[in-house]
């Protein structure tokens, strides 16, 4: 049989060859391969009625001149399974999920404990604290404050090894153990559920003075057994909170009715600024420094009695996390009441102490809070630089980088890196590389640290300092409400590069609820109304 | 009529009587007040008329018989010459009226002559006025003056209020006569010469009212012309769905042999193809000469995926290659592609694209991949970047990194097949991609391959038979799941094709009761797809064995559904053929037979709009079983019944939605998780506002299965449609689910489902202006909604492919129009809302709020479009599809006319 002129179509394509009836149909196979490419044994040649065999009689197809066969099969490699296996949410147990997710659990209320639990979710912004715990061993006998301290470091690592949200139990029964008038208050309020107002009012009639701010300073006074973090050659061993969270304040009485009487002077210990809200007070600061500058009355040892004093206090050591406390309740004695300071009081993201610290700090102080800010500056500056690149690149790249954006969309975390550093390099035809700049930044900044307060660990080199943690409280009244707590996000994931900078998002710890929410949302807690309003805020140190 | 109590008479029998009773009573009070006060109220015009009426009326009485004649006609010339208004009675008819006792008596005594027959037919319409208190009066003397006569009068000098009446009389005593048994001979000489006259004087309704009441449709084919054929062929489409069985059949063969009489043969072949019958199509096709007519025929036949050999029987000579290429679909892939180019659409989309979580109001951020939501992503990327072939994930993934493992085990299958899904129509490049996942060592990913293959072959045919010579060795494969989807993948490929080979192939499967249940049903459910509406005898009646002769435990099994939703398949659109099915079933004992009655009695009906059935479906709902001792399982199919039955039609469709609100208040579990399947499906990428409030509410139900249902139908709803609102609404629900797992995989698909093809493609059973049902698609459809009734037992659990099914009824919503070579070319057509003009008078818009684009260009599902310029004809008879233009020759550019 003479050969004949076929045609074969694949993958959208034609191809024409010459078909020998009389050779076998592997050999037609060969052809087929010279031309799309298409291994024999993956090759399937369609024929009347089904595929064609190897051993298939080309008489028996009864192949046309002209006739077009059908190929399908692919060219090259076989598709591979991925080297490592991928492994899935649904496969992980518990604390493996917690530690992949990294989402913050939230505490369950056992009963009006929203104060406590905000307060404690408020505290892990702390992350000198977080650090200290886990080094912390209780030492046997070591007292109510030590066990509260162990119970503290057992539930920040509970916390952190689940995805449901926590019962801090075992916590509560030693709080309460120590500090007893949360255990009346509770027997008090007997209901359990949280929304019960009436109940909370009860509780909170009962023992009208506890409130977060009241568990705050007794969580603190508790944590006061946490060792310090040692500089390796510190003769002194100071304790954490001493360290990271008390200041010192250097107040200046000057006697108003005896100007010759001469300024007496006081040190005094704090772990945490107040902020008065008097009637014509609208910002934070504005209330700091009210409650800094005020004037008193008390016995003048020149006069012989009680006299008008005006008291000038600054602070003359800042520790890395201040607490700033709104004083939003206060006593009102002609209705017998605690009463709450509905006003809304503006506070800032960033906060500057250099308003707040005594002439001596601030000299210590000046060139360091200056190059920070300078340097911050540079690094917004520049950050703005990479994002216009960044989106050149993008929309200049859409075709030729085209694995960046579809696979972004399934791996969000992995392939964001990818685009990240492609992004990076073509900036950096611009832009020196963002890692050097870094460096020499970080050297410029370590040369204007005080050399005194370097020495003091856990006091603030720049007085500059951010928002991390906020404790709000939500009601109408002292006696009843709702506490929620607030935390930075950055605080959990701190990120792993410059590039990761700029989360400004929040995690709202609404007792077991745990969600996300924006910065514009955390600045409308600055109260006005019943909704919640910022009550304990927590700013830690702005450092390189 | 053959059952005058249905509420679904059409014809406004009583409109008119009522009015001339009204008419009747005025004339009368003021014949009334003219007696108590003559003289004063008549003017000397008025008297003067009465007094020559009553003159002649005494003439008539008197004995000598040579003025009567000329009495008669003096009475005939003033009572047809005198004019009023609407509102009265003429005046002539108003002074007879008193004296009609008397005349009818009168009448009586004449012998039998010519002046007798005049004289009936002037106390014909004198009857008029009696028409309250002796009905039937002028049907009556009309028929006496017929009778006799050799030169009878012609009805339509007496006006066409006379006439209407007549008409109104004539359906009523036909009613009688029939029920009786008598004669109607004479009373349908007498309404097609009605039907004559109303045809003549734009009362296109009526005379199609009337000869449906005297049942002789068929005889207004000889009575259109080619000025009213159009007007009375649309009226009559528009009855269809409130007829019963069989006229409107009846009426859709009428239609049909109207335009084949005036050359209308893609309307013919429309209505051809909406009867679903063999021997009209084939012979509609045949009939043009024109090879641009028969390229447009075969789009047409393509898109309602009419089985191949139909219309290219085997003795018959080979048709041309480049129809063959139109009738196989070939051309699809392309236009799709080169449409969605023109529109701009062609990137991919990613996941990121559709979810938009950064505008969900909860957050959360994961770098962890969890099988649950990648899975969701599979899904969504297949539909979303469907047909377009250059997804990201699976066509375009680099090599090792492909999306199908990031999926475990069953999802792997799915995310294979989804392959298909994205490669949608695409034959040449589609298969070999396809191919080489075959050769994988994981069995998953082999099934899913198979899988792919059918999938992509959906609605395109290829000349090598492609899918069969590669899925038909898996048929008999030891792996279920391999064995699974090379079934599902033929039952996919040849939906609608009627193959018998492939019935042979897959028939013995359901028979043999070695065979597990699930294989035997799924095999049940391929034939189901295959031969939808052919009524297979032999399909049909091994299904019926099988569940006879089954094991009880075997049916009971969750797959037994599917068992019995592939013998309903068989019958869809049948109407009355399925009647012995139905009664051999209610033979059988066990609960399954229950529902495969409702099955194969909704896909009969289906979009029949018929009243009987939606009560008898909505009369299972009102049962309030106890479910530990009956299965209610067939109370889910009812309700998904009432909208399959209900969707051919608007207003029936709208009452549907109440009764699924009355359900949704009191219905059982069952019924209330079908609800919203129901809605789905009734309101299929058409998302309106209403409907999609509605659905919104149940995606936030109490029970977790409302609400699943709900959400998939938010999904179905949308599908295709791009909707904002709705797309909000799924963001939404993805941030109120984020904690449970099986909403948000829900929310996930519905996301999917709405951006379908990137809002080019829809999922609605209905194309060429909604007045064809597509039956593929129902089958998609109804199988989809068959595995939400166990939502957890199909597609929560590892039967998630189940989802594709929905590709049956995916179809590009474009309409393109083409040159005489087949390429596209770019047209000014109007676009908007669809209008109902049935039946108003002139030539109004049929399109409202329009738009004008370029083809090729997308039409919504409520949408028609039109052409801008006179410049092109068009083939088509609805612009929809593919539109083979024609030069106009009379065409001249504006230019020119200022030149």
């Amino acid at each position: 049989m003479p050969k004949i002129s076929v045609s074969v179509k694949h993958a959208g394509k034609t191809h024409h060859l010459e078909l020998d009836p009389d050779e076998p149909a592997t050999v037609f196979k060969q052809d087929v391969y010279q031309l799309t490419g298409v291994p024999p044994d993956r090759m399937k040649v369609m024929i009347k009625g089904g595929v064609l065999k190897d051993d298939t009689n080309w008489r028996t197809v009864g192949p046309k001149p002209n006739q077009v066969f059908m190929v399908i099969g692919a060219a090259g490699e076989l598709p591979k399974p991925p080297s490592k296996p991928v492994v899935f949410m649904e496969d992980m147990d518990e604390s493996a999920l917690a530690e992949a997710l990294r989402m913050p659990v939230g505490l369950k209320n056992l009963g009006n404990t929203c104060y406590m639990n905000a307060t404690v979710q408020a505290l892990r912004a702390i992350p000198e604290l977080q650090d200290a715990l886990k080094r912390y061993t209780p030492s046997l006998g070591g007292g109510p404050q030590s066990m509260l301290t162990g119970a503290m470091r057992d539930l920040y690592d509970s916390m952190g090894k689940t995805t449901e949200g926590f019962p801090p139990l075992l916590f509560l029964g030693v709080l309460r153990q120590v500090v007893p008038q949360f255990n009346e208050q509770s027997r008090a309020g007997a209901g359990p559920a949280q929304q019960d107002l009436h109940a909370i009012s009860l509780m909170i009639q009962m023992a009208p003075e506890t409130d977060a701010e009241e568990c705050w300073t007794q969580i603190m006074n508790a944590l006061s057994v946490l060792p310090g973090t040692e500089a390796p050659n510190s003769s002194n061993q100071k304790k954490f909170v001493e360290q990271f969270i008390t200041g010192e304040m250097t107040s200046e009485f000057r006697c108003v009715e005896a100007p010759e009487e001469p300024p007496t002077t006081m040190k005094e210990k704090i772990t945490k600024v107040t902020c008065n809200i008097s009637k014509d007070t609208n910002f934070m600061h504005s209330g700091i420094m009210g409650s800094l500058d005020q004037t008193i009355e008390k016995h003048s040892p020149t006069l012989g009695r009680e006299a008008q004093y005006t008291q000038h206090s600054r602070i003359s050591r800042l520790p890395s996390n201040i607490v700033v406390h709104m004083v939003r309740f206060h006593w009102r004695r002609d209705i017998g009441k605690k009463a709450k300071i509905m006003r809304k009081v503006k506070f800032p993201f960033e906060l500057d102490a250099m308003d707040l610290v005594t002439d001596e700090l601030k000299r210590k102080l000046a060139d360091c809070n200056g190059k920070i800010k300078e340097i911050e500056r540079g690094r917004a500056e520049r950050r703005k630089v990479r994002k216009k690149t960044k989106q050149v690149v993008d929309s200049s790249a859409v075709t030729s980088a085209s694995t960046t954006e579809g696979s972004s969309s399934g791996n969000p975390g992995a392939s964001g890196d990818v685009s990240m550093t492609d992004a990076v390099t073509v900036a950096a035809g611009e832009l020196e590389d963002e890692n050097v700049l870094r460096e020499k930044e970080k050297k410029a900044f370590e040369l204007t640290i005080d050399p005194d307060l370097r020495a003091d660990t856990g006091a603030s080199v720049t007085g500059l300092f951010e928002l991390c943690g906020i404790v709000t409280h939500k009601g109408a009244s002292a006696d009843s409400g709702h506490y929620i707590g607030f935390v930075k996000k950055d605080t959990f994931h701190p990120p792993k590069s410059y590039l990761e900078e700029g989360d400004e998002d929040w995690y709202q710890f609404d007792d077991e609820k745990v969600s996300v929410v924006t910065q514009e949302k955390v600045s409308t807690l600055d109260g006005g109304g019943e909704s919640a309003s910022a009550y304990i805020l927590l700013y830690r140190e702005k450092r390189l | 009529m053959t059952a005058p109590t249905l509420p679904i008479a059409p014809v406004p029998v009583d409109d008119p009587k009522k009015k001339k009773q009204e008419e009747v009573s005025d004339g009368k009070k003021k014949g009334v007040d003219s007696k108590a006060d003559e003289g004063e109220e008549l003017s000397e015009e008025d008297l003067q008329l009465k007094n020559e009426l009553e003159m002649l009326v005494e003439r008539l009485k008197e004995p000598t018989t040579e003025l009567h004649r000329p009495a008669l006609e003096t009475l005939r010339t003033l009572i047809r010459t005198s004019t009023s208004s609407m509102t009265s009675v003429p005046k002539p008819l108003k002074f007879l009226r008193p004296h009609y006792p008397e005349l009818q008596t009168l009448y009586e005594q004449w012998p039998a002559s010519d002046d007798k027959d005049l004289f009936a037919d002037i106390l014909s319409v004198l009857a008029m006025t009696y028409s309250d208190t002796q009905p039937h009066g002028t049907l009556h003397y009309r028929l006496l003056a017929t009778a006799s006569s050799k030169t009878p009068s012609d009805p339509g000098s007496w006006g066409h209020e006379y006439i209407r009446h007549l008409a109104a009389e004539l359906g009523s005593e036909y009613t009688i006569r029939f029920e009786a048994g008598r004669d109607t001979t004479e009373l349908i000489t007498l309404g097609l010469e009605c039907a004559k006259f109303l045809l003549e004087h734009n009362s296109e309704a009526d005379a199609v009212d009337l000869l449906e009441e005297l049942e002789n449709i068929s005889k207004i084919i000889e009575l259109v012309n080619k000025d009213t054929f159009t007007r009375v062929c649309a009226y009559m489409l528009s009855c269809v769905n409130f007829l019963p069985p069989p006229d409107d059949v009846s009426f859709l063969r009428t239609v049909h042999d109207i335009y084949m009489q005036y050359q209308k043969v893609p309307n013919a072949l429309a209505i051809a193809i909406r009867l679903g019958d063999r021997t009209l199509i084939e012979a509609d096709f045949r009939a043009p000469a024109n090879p641009q007519m028969k390229r447009q025929l075969a789009f047409l036949l393509a898109r309602a995926q009419i089985p191949f050999e139909w219309v290219q029987p085997e003795d018959f000579e080979e048709l041309p290659e480049d129809l063959i290429g139109c009738l196989s679909n070939s051309y699809l892939s392309v236009h799709f592609r080169q449409y969605g180019k023109e529109l701009a659409v062609l990137e991919p989309k990613s996941l990121e694209d559709i979810y938009k979580t950064h505008l969900e109001n909860v957050r959360t951020a994961t770098n962890v991949d969890s099988a649950r939501a990648n899975l969701a992503g599979t899904f969504v990327n297949a539909f979303v970047n469907a047909g377009f072939g250059n997804d990201k994930l699976m066509v375009e993934a680099e090599e090792g990194n492909s999306w199908i493992y990031k999926n475990k085990d069953h999802g792997m299958m799915s995310a294979t097949a989804s392959l298909g899904l994205s490669l949608l129509w695409d034959t040449d490049v589609g298969l070999s991609h396809v191919d080489k996942y075959t050769y994988s060592s994981e069995e998953h990913i082999k099934a899913g391959a198979l899988l792919a293959t059918g999938i992509l072959n959906c609605s395109v045919r290829t000349d090598a038979d492609a899918a069969l010579a590669l899925l038909g060795e898996y048929i008999t494969n030891k792996s279920t799941a391999l064995k699974t989807s090379a079934i599902i993948g033929l039952g996919l490929a040849y939906v609608g094709s009627h193959r018998e080979d492939l019935i042979n192939l897959l028939l013995p499967i359901v028979g043999d009761e070695s065979i597990s249940m699930e294989i035997a049903s799924i095999s049940a459910l391929a034939l189901g797809f295959i031969g939808v509406g052919s009524c297979h005898y032999e399909v049909t009646s091994t299904i019926l064995q099988t569940l006879m002769e089954r094991d009880d435990n075997q049916l009971n099994e969750k797959w037994g559904r599917f068992m019995a939703l592939g013998l309903a398949l068989q019958f869809l659109g049948q109407q009355e053929a399925s009647d012995t099915t139905i009664e051999t079933l209610k033979a059988i004992p066990h609960p399954l037979s229950k529902q495969a009655q409702i099955l194969v009695d909704i896909c009969s009906y289906a979009g029949t709009s018929n009243v009987l059935k939606i009560q008898s479906l909505l009369h299972h709902c009102s049962d309030h079983l106890n479910k530990d001792k009956e299965d209610d399982t067939f109370q889910a199919f009812a309700v998904i019944g009432i909208a399959l039955i209900a969707m051919g039609e608007d207003v029936g469709a709208e009452m549907a939605l109440r009764q699924f609100n009355h359900l949704m208040h009191y219905g059982e579990p069952t019924i209330r998780k079908s609800v919203p399947l129901a809605l789905g499906l009734l309101s299929a990428s058409n998302p309106q506002l209403p409907i999609l409030d509605t659905l919104s509410k149940y995606s936030h139900d109490n029970d977790i299965q409302v609400v699943l249902s709900a959400i998939f139908a938010m999904g179905l709803v949308g599908a295709g449609s791009n909707n904002a609102r709705l797309a909000q609404m799924l963001r939404q629900l993805a941030g109120y689910y984020y904690k449970e797992p099986d909403c948000l995989f829900m929310v996930r698909i519905a996301q999917g489902l709405v951006h379908m093809g990137k809002g080019t493609i829809g999922i609605n059973p209905f194309f060429s202006d909604r007045q064809i049902m597509s039956r593929t698609a129902i089958a998609g459809l109804l199988a989809t909604l068959t595995a939400f009734t166990d939502t957890k037992g199909f597609i929560l659990d590892r039967y998630h492919w189940m989802l594709y099914f929905l590709v049956t009824a995916m179809y590009p919503r474009f309409l393109i129009t083409l040159n005489e070579e087949l390429t596209s070319v770019p047209v000014t057509v109007r676009v908007g809302q669809a209008v109902d003009v049935v039946g108003q008078a002139g030539k109004p818009r049929t399109i409202s709020g329009f738009q004008t684009h370029q083809t090729p260009v997308r039409l919504g599902t409520t949408e028609r479009a039109e052409l801008a310029t006179e410049e092109y004809l068009p083939f088509a008879h609805t612009l929809e599809g593919f539109v083979i233009l024609q030069k106009n020759p009379g065409w001249e550019t504006q230019d020119t006319m200022e030149l």
